[in-house]
């Protein structure tokens, strides 16, 4: 077998990609061949490392050293210094609070994340299998397949506590349980890949980073559920994530660990690919079943449920992307060990897309139950150039805001209802005093009235209206009663919708009418904007 | 790509494929520091690493990593190796690249210092 004696693992996921990592991969490559290298150091592409806001980056084995922010022309210095005579190039590396970290593990964006769903992206490469099989790949569904039954499998799902993680928190052992008990011959496992939250990215990364734990975390679910048939629903609009998906299904049916008689034994389980073109209900899972039929995603009335009347009216199970991800290692080391972490009510870990205002935006992931000020100010680092945190909105245009007087509530599926907000599927943006509330509703709304379906008038028509409202608001021209419509609209929105869509789309603007009270008045009758966003007439 | 026909076949390709990715890895069985050439004179630390690499490859050892150092005193020579293995650190001083190949060869894989060549002083 070839050895190389350097790694350098160049993050490869959509974000450093955007930030011109490609430019300087190139350009390394370049580097290498000039100075005779190539047969020493091997180039790594992997999926995102985490920190994007200091993409593109790289990290060099074996000492793990991690370059941040690179161009092109820090390719030369880097093979100059770093490879041929083994010396950091310190100006590239994580500048943090007047500190410099030489490796990953030293930051303070590090310390307090747990990785599980994350374990391998930014480490593997994600185009090669057997990379996956040597952090443990397929190691689980080998087991399950050949030491357990369906019901061993439920049992450990349900005892591990594991919950949906595509934001309404239902228990997964229980849904594959309810999917076990049907009578059928066929039966589907559909993957949730259609992420759709402004500035969400959590699934993305893990599909781009380490396609393969889905796969096998979708046929441990096949095998639970006597289902041989799976499908990824996942948006046209993450080439990329396809992309590497296309490659592992290939390379796992190459390998046997998809298809007919896996591992020699008599389960068999396949999984095909669907795109959907980016409408935001068909993350709702019966506009997603209805997409996947090649129908107009709109969708239906339950019950009955997927589990019972699903995809081609078979019992289906619908598993989000990070959901999946965390079957595998579930399975390999137990209920107990993935109890370690979260809280009783919610174990595990979640992934957040920590975006906005933060000093260090990226990718996270932290048990469930971390304080939010833990993520924004430890692990962000903070509201940068001396601004102050205001709010973080969870759950996208499902969600709702988080103000700062509860900075300190732990993030998890039983306390963020609590405020109006919700865990949603993990994109956490963070605002600070420039931000208005106001203006941030509508946005939310105006999202929400376009991806509407219009199937069901309370969603179609509701939305509109409360979007009218707001707009009169923001414009100078409420009146105090608005604030009043507003808030019996969206109750009664949230209640006679037919989707999660549109009995959550009233969300944003509830929960900062709650919080934010002050500043709609301050809209209606000051006529001013308090954080100097909307222009009054 | 073959198809992998059963657990114990998966577990076999599974340590075949964790030994390419020892350079990532925390834990190996054998550090190896090198010295490295300076900016305008080599002083033949390049040749004892790529006698190194070499050795390692001839012999199909992948357990190792391979950390560059610099000068680290008028005691230790360059060209210098350094072999960090069951715990234990050892220094060799003023090496050839066929010495290198020796050293590998002796205690990097088997564990077997060379006493002949190596060096009194203990840790980096």
């Amino acid at each position: 077998m070839k050895t190389y004696r350097i790694h350098a693992l160049v993050c490869a996921g959509t974000q450093c990609l955007a930030a011109g990592g490609n430019g300087f991969k190139d350009a390394l490559i370049e580097e290498l061949k000039q100075h005779g290298l190539t047969e020493e150091v091997l180039i790594v592409e992997t999926g995102c490392m985490g920190s994007c806001q200091l993409g593109p980056r790289m990290v060099v084995y074996p000492e793990g050293i991690m370059y941040t922010k690179l161009s092109p022309e820090d390719a030369k210095e880097i093979v100059e210094e770093d490879f041929l005579k083994g010396r950091p190039v310190k100006r590239l590396l994580w500048k943090q609070d007047e500190k410099q970290f030489l490796t990953l593990h030293d930051t303070p964006f590090f310390a307090k994340q747990t990785r599980i769903v994350l374990r391998n992206c930014g480490f593997i490469n994600p185009e090669d299998i057997n990379e996956c099989i040597a952090q443990g790949g397929y190691e689980s569904l080998g087991k399950v397949i050949t030491e357990m039954t369906p019901k061993d499998v439920i049992k450990i799902i349900k005892d591990s506590g594991l919950r949906g993680r595509g934001g309404a928190g239902f228990p997964t052992g229980l849904k594959w349980e309810l999917a076990n008990k049907q009578i059928s011959d066929t039966k589907y496992i559909i993957c949730n890949a259609d992420e759709g939250d402004p500035g969400a990215y959590m699934n993305r990364s893990v599909l781009e980073g380490d396609p393969h734990s889905v796969l096998e975390g979708m046929a441990i679910a096949g095998y639970a559920v006597e289902s041989q048939k799976g499908f990824i629903y996942i948006r046209a609009e993450y080439p990329l994530a396809i992309k590497r998906l296309e490659i592992a299904i290939k390379q796992a049916r190459m390998s046997g660990l998809l298809g007919k008689n896996i591992l020699g034994t008599n389960f068999s389980f396949d999984i095909e690919l669907r795109m959907g073109a980016g409408a935001f209900v068909c993350g709702e899972e019966t506009a997603l079943i209805n997409s996947t039929e090649g129908k107009r995603g709109e969708p239906r009335k339950k019950p009955p449920y997927p589990v019972e009347s699903g995809l081609f009216g078979k019992p289906t199970v619908i598993n989000n992307v990070e959901t999946l991800a965390n079957i595998s290692v579930i399975i390999e080391k137990g209920a107990d060990f993935f109890r370690q972490f979260g809280t009783e009510k919610s174990p595990g870990t979640k992934a957040f897309s920590l975006v906005g205002k933060v000093n260090i935006a990226g990718l996270i992931e932290v048990p469930l139950g971390t304080p939010l000020r833990t993520i924004v100010f430890d692990i962000g680092g903070g509201i940068p150039e001396g601004h102050t945190f205001k709010a973080a909105q969870t759950g996208g245009p499902s969600g709702g805001v988080i103000p700062a007087k509860h900075l300190d509530i732990p993030m998890d599926y039983e306390n963020l209802p609590q405020l109006g907000a919700i865990m949603g599927s993990g994109g956490l943006i963070v605002m600070d005093e420039t931000s208005c509330m106001v203006d941030v509703a509508k946005f939310f709304l105006k999202f929400t009235v376009d991806e509407s379906c219009g199937k069901c008038v309370p969603c179609r028509e509701g939305t509109r209206q409360m979007l009218n409202i707001l707009e009169k608001i923001t414009s100078g021209k409420g009146t105090m009663e608005d604030l009043e419509i507003l808030e019996k609209l969206g109750n009664v929105i949230k209640l006679t919708s037919l989707c999660g869509l549109g009995q959550t789309a009233p969300n944003p603007v509830l929960s900062t009418l709650r919080h934010f009270r002050d500043e709609y008045i301050a809209h209606v009758k000051d006529k001013v904007c308090p954080a100097n966003v909307c222009s009054m007439k | 790509m073959e198809k992998i026909k059963s657990i114990d076949e998966l577990r076999k390709l599974k340590e075949q494929s964790q030994a390419f990715l020892k350079t990532r890895q925390k834990d190996v069985k054998v550090k190896i520091y090198i010295s490295v050439d300076q900016e305008e004179n080599t002083n033949g630390s390049r040749d004892v690493l790529l006698a190194t690499l070499d050795e390692l490859q001839k012999r199909d050892f992948s357990d190792f990593q391979i950390i560059e150092r610099g000068p680290i005193g008028s005691d230790i020579k360059e060209p210098f190796m350094a072999i960090e293995r069951d715990g234990k650190f050892i220094y060799y001083s003023n090496i050839t690249p066929n010495m290198a190949r020796e050293i590998i060869a002796s205690h990097a894989i088997k564990g077997q210092i060379v006493s002949n060549w190596a060096s009194k002083r203990g840790n980096l």
